[in-house]
């Protein structure tokens, strides 16, 4: 009988640990807070392996943010006056570099220098630009323009240029200029064939920046609550709204799955232990491990990034397992620190080769792999210590009893025939699955990154729609032009670009963008400043050419000093511009440690491009899809190699621990039949598998060796083997609950990761409760 | 000196006020332009620009349905132009479209709001942005304007209109630049 006295005083010890603990665990909490999480794209970001990788990722996260708005719904006018006025919105936010509904208007600063530079800079010139016959033609122009109503505009500017120069420079400046104009509407503002009003923002915010993307779709959004006219609605695009998306995306999911999962685990585990205060020891372990993780992965590596705290709770959430099995397997009269001293090394054996697993991912050049692979392996380890030294502390004296659970396999152990059949059908199953995937050639590797994105494929679609209509150059394919200077890369840039005009005008190409129509090579400039006459002889084409005409040629002599001025200036090169200078979509060359880089960005339909143009040393055609796909593939494949590798460990560990190579093969071959069977079925059900179905492969067996060991003193007759059916029937539980849950989710990695887990735990317990009753035997 | 000239006009207006005794008012004529319902008329423009020996000329339509001003150069290019709103719009031959916000030009800005008041006959936009002196008689009348906003006054001197009835004939619009444009009204 027990005493009564003593159980008061245990119970006052357990509270009062458990409240040290929770206490405890607040702190390491406030410390994680201080911890640099990372939110942006960088998770994919290696430390890049080749030039491509480099490309790839400075283009996922450092391109400058811009904004494709579509207007839809009323009619044309209301749509117009609503662009209007978001126009006048945007151009208030600091986030805001350019906004346009019908063209771009370069701002002033940059305009002054372009007018100002403009016979070296811009469009090649004529040769016979400075001709008699070419200025009398553009006075002559020039004074019709004067007498039109744009003529009040032009008057000031007419005598600084007669021949016309500044509009070329104006329109060459405008996205799209190189391909088919962007429709427009009556009144000359952006309208696609679908009847939808237009704009473009040019952000001056880079497209990793969530929080500045998320202000300027609520200006967006305000913009049209405050329109008069209700029933119109915008459409927002751009490399920066699909990690706004993404990341609200994530948030509202995972909060909806986590709540879910938590809620189905704990009414599991107060339906099973009737006690709340298991619930919160449960808690701890994994608790303590997640936090020391977080704070362990962050000191080696300077931050975390959120998705790899993610992953590694669901890893850690292994763990969970600890404090079952302590409750579960503890025998009568005997204490919670005997229990813990005695399944100590069974736990420890389990935890070691989860360890491994992890601990060789952390070894991966992929960032995001090795964070988690760190944090999850400090998380299992401080977890294991915690169940073994602390968690005994705060544990109450409760027993599961579970009564589904018992009727499952009052079950089972009344159909010996359903037994054997499931047995072989499990053993079976993987042979058929590769069987089939053989003969239907099913592919077994997923090198897609666009199937790990967490952009829909509805966004995908509008993005891919708005820069359609816009005549916007699609971001996934660009040339990058090398040089060991800038002005060899300009040189190179312009003369790639000449070829490019060929190609567009075959039809190959949409169009491009490149800087070298605006800011031309030393070279280029310099014939351009031989084609300028003297000024005197300048003087006297004028006066020929204004025989006639109602205007002195002394009126042009505002031409003659910009003329003189852009002869004595010289040629301007990148180093030499002023900083202020931007030219929408286009950058200059940028200096990095192995010389001088720029792009010139291609318009959509983008066919295979001439050699002429991709087999130069100076220029390199770079598909980001293609690069993107051939990192997925690589890192997939250094994945595969840690984890064989791990599994040696893993396997030499437990061989030392079950002391035989025969009684670790047993322990291990669930976990292998269940990787194997679920790894067969993706495939087969067109599933292809990438990383993260190999992150919850570790998962799998690291949950199979787990129910393994401890179902390994199972009979059916004994006390002790019904505790331990209790307990690993628990832990699947537990797990395969939170799994199926995350497995619910449209997030391709997350539904990767909660499918495979829950199919292979699920695989995992049928094959531990069914392979065992074989050598024991159920009376 | 803007009190004088501030004087000056408030003098002209009241003498403007007894020579329109006979009842040929402002609010008179703005209804009998409204009853011409000329929102189409043929033009030729001279435009003298100091910094040119001779005048410019160009001859067209103007018209202005639904809100919207038209300005069709026939003589000597081709040239089409609309104002809708604040916004006058250009089109090129090459498909380039040029948008030019006219609050930023008083020219074009005061020309563009007399041809819309003078078009429709709803003289209230013309008020916001000039003092209107009529004089004449219904046969023959005259009516200026001297713009009130900072903006115009920067570089307008006066807008003229004259007319017989309810038939626009000229518009003539002083800079204080020295260059001045009449448009010759040609109605049916």
């Amino acid at each position: 009988m027990t005493d009564p006295k003593k159980c008061s005083t245990d119970g006052r010890i357990q509270f009062f640990a458990l409240s040290i603990f929770v206490c405890v665990l607040i702190g390491l909490g406030l410390m994680a807070r201080n911890v640099d999480v990372a939110t942006d794209l960088t998770f994919f970001a290696p430390g890049a392996q080749t030039e491509r990788d480099a490309i790839l990722f400075q283009q996922m996260s450092k391109t400058d943010g811009i904004a494709m708005v579509a207007i839809t719904g009323l009619n044309a006018p209301q749509q117009r006056k609503a662009s209007e006025s978001m126009i006048t919105l945007l151009q208030a936010m600091p986030e805001v570099t350019h906004a346009s509904n019908g063209g771009i208007d370069l701002d002033s600063k940059t305009y002054n220098f372009l007018v100002d530079h403009r016979y070296v800079l811009g469009p090649t010139m004529a040769a016979d630009a400075f001709s008699v016959s070419n200025i009398r033609a553009g006075i002559q122009a020039g004074l019709a323009q004067l007498g039109g109503m744009s003529g009040y505009m032009y008057r000031d500017i007419f005598p600084r240029d007669p021949t016309g120069r500044m509009l070329e420079m104006a329109h060459v400046t405008a996205p799209g200029n190189n391909t088919k104009k962007t429709a427009r509407d009556e009144a000359g503002l952006w309208r696609d064939a679908q009847g939808r009003h237009l704009l473009l923002v040019v952000l001056s915010i880079n497209s990793n920046d969530i929080a500045g993307h998320a202000r300027v779709l609520d200006t967006i959004n305000r913009s049209l609550e405050m329109s008069d006219a209700q029933g119109l609605s915008a459409v927002v695009s751009g490399p920066g709204f699909f990690a706004l998306n993404a990341s609200k995306r994530i948030r509202a999911e995972m909060k909806m799955l986590t709540l879910i999962a938590f809620g189905a685990v704990a009414l599991l585990l107060l339906s099973a232990f009737r006690s709340p205060s298991v619930l919160l020891a449960i808690g701890l372990p994994v608790g303590f491990g997640l936090l020391s993780g977080i704070l362990v992965t962050s000191w080696i590596f300077g931050n975390v990034h959120g998705v790899a705290i993610t992953f590694g709770a669901v890893m850690v959430g292994v763990a969970v397992d600890y404090p079952i099995h302590l409750i579960s397997l503890r025998a009568d009269g005997e204490t919670k620190y005997g229990t813990a001293r005695r399944l100590f090394p069974t736990m420890a054996l389990g935890a070691a080769t989860t360890f491994v697993g992890f601990l060789t991912l952390s070894q991966s050049s992929f960032p995001g792999l090795a964070q988690i692979g760190t944090l999850s392996a400090v998380g299992v380890f401080v977890a294991l210590l915690f169940s073994r030294f602390l968690l005994p502390w705060c544990l109450p004296d409760r027993t599961v009893d579970f009564r589904i659970g018992r009727a499952f396999w009052n079950l089972l152990g009344a159909h010996a025939q359903v037994r054997r059949i499931g047995r072989w059908v499990l053993w079976g199953l993987p042979l058929v699955f590769i069987v089939i995937g053989t003969v239907t050639s099913a592919r077994i590797w997923d090198n897609d990154i666009r199937n790990l994105s967490v952009a829909s494929k509805t966004q995908i679609h509008i993005d891919q729609d708005l820069r359609s209509a816009l005549r916007l150059p699609d971001v996934s394919h660009f040339l990058v032009v090398r040089g060991d200077s800038s002005n060899d890369v300009m040189e190179a840039q312009w003369q790639v670009t000449q070829k490019l005009k060929q190609v567009q005008a075959q039809g190959a190409l949409g169009g491009y963008a490149s800087l070298s129509d605006i800011l031309p090579p030393p070279s280029a400039q310099r014939q351009r400043l031989e084609m300028i006459p003297d000024i005197d002889i300048l003087r006297q084409t004028l006066a020929t050419a204004t025989a006639g005409l109602p205007i002195d040629p002394g009126v042009f002599q505002p031409f003659l000093d910009d003329v003189a001025r852009a002869k004595s200036s010289g040629v301007l090169e990148v180093e030499r511009l002023p900083q202020n200078i931007k030219i929408p979509m286009m950058t200059l060359p940028q200096r990095s440690d192995d010389g001088w880089s720029s792009i010139v960005y291609l318009i959509a339909p983008v066919a295979d491009l001439p050699a002429d143009v991709t087999n130069v040393d100076e220029v390199t055609f770079i598909n980001l899809r293609q690069i993107a796909s051939d990192v997925v593939a690589r890192y997939r494949n250094e994945g595969l190699r840690l984890m064989g590798f791990g599994a040696f460990v893993g396997m030499v560990v437990m061989v030392f621990g079950r002391r035989g190579v025969g009684a670790a093969l047993k322990v291990l071959l669930t976990p292998m039949i269940a990787v194997a069977t679920t790894a067969a079925f993706l495939v087969v059900i067109g599933t292809p598998l990438n990383l993260f179905h190999l992150l919850a492969f570790v998962l799998v067996v690291s949950i199979g060796v787990d129910y393994e060991l401890f179902f390994a003193g199972y009979r059916v007759d004994a006390m002790e083997g019904a505790h331990s059916y209790n307990s690993v029937m628990m832990c699947f539980l537990t797990t395969g609950l939170a799994f199926a849950v995350l497995g619910t989710s449209s997030l391709p990695l997350l539904r990767a990761l909660g499918t495979t887990v829950a199919m292979g735990a699920t695989l995992s317990f049928l094959l531990t409760v069914l392979r065992f009753e074989r050598e024991s035997g159920p009376t | 000196m803007t009190f004088g000239r501030n004087a000056l006009i408030a003098v002209v207006i009241l003498w403007t006020s007894v020579a329109s005794a006979d009842d040929w008012t402002i609010d008179v004529l703005a209804t009998a332009l409204q009853k011409s319902d000329a929102h189409q008329v043929a033009f030729t423009e001279y435009r003298h620009i100091s910094y040119l020996k001779a005048p410019l000329i160009s001859q067209g339509m103007m018209d202005f349905t639904d809100g919207v001003l038209r300005k069709d150069i026939i003589a000597p290019k081709s040239e089409h132009f609309e104002i809708r709103e604040n916004v006058l719009i250009h089109s090129d031959n090459d498909d380039n479209v040029t948008r030019i916000n006219i609050e930023d030009h008083p020219v074009v800005h005061s020309l563009v709001i007399t041809l819309r008041s003078v078009l429709s006959g709803r003289f209230a936009p013309l008020r916001d942005y000039f003092n209107l002196v009529l004089s004449g008689n219904r046969t023959d009348w005259e009516m200026v304007m001297y713009p009130h906003t900072e903006k115009l006054r920067a570089s307008l001197s006066a807008v003229t209109l004259r007319g017989i009835g309810g038939r626009l004939t000229e518009i003539s619009i002083a800079e204080l630049n020295g260059d001045n444009t009449v448009i010759k009204v040609e109605n049916d």
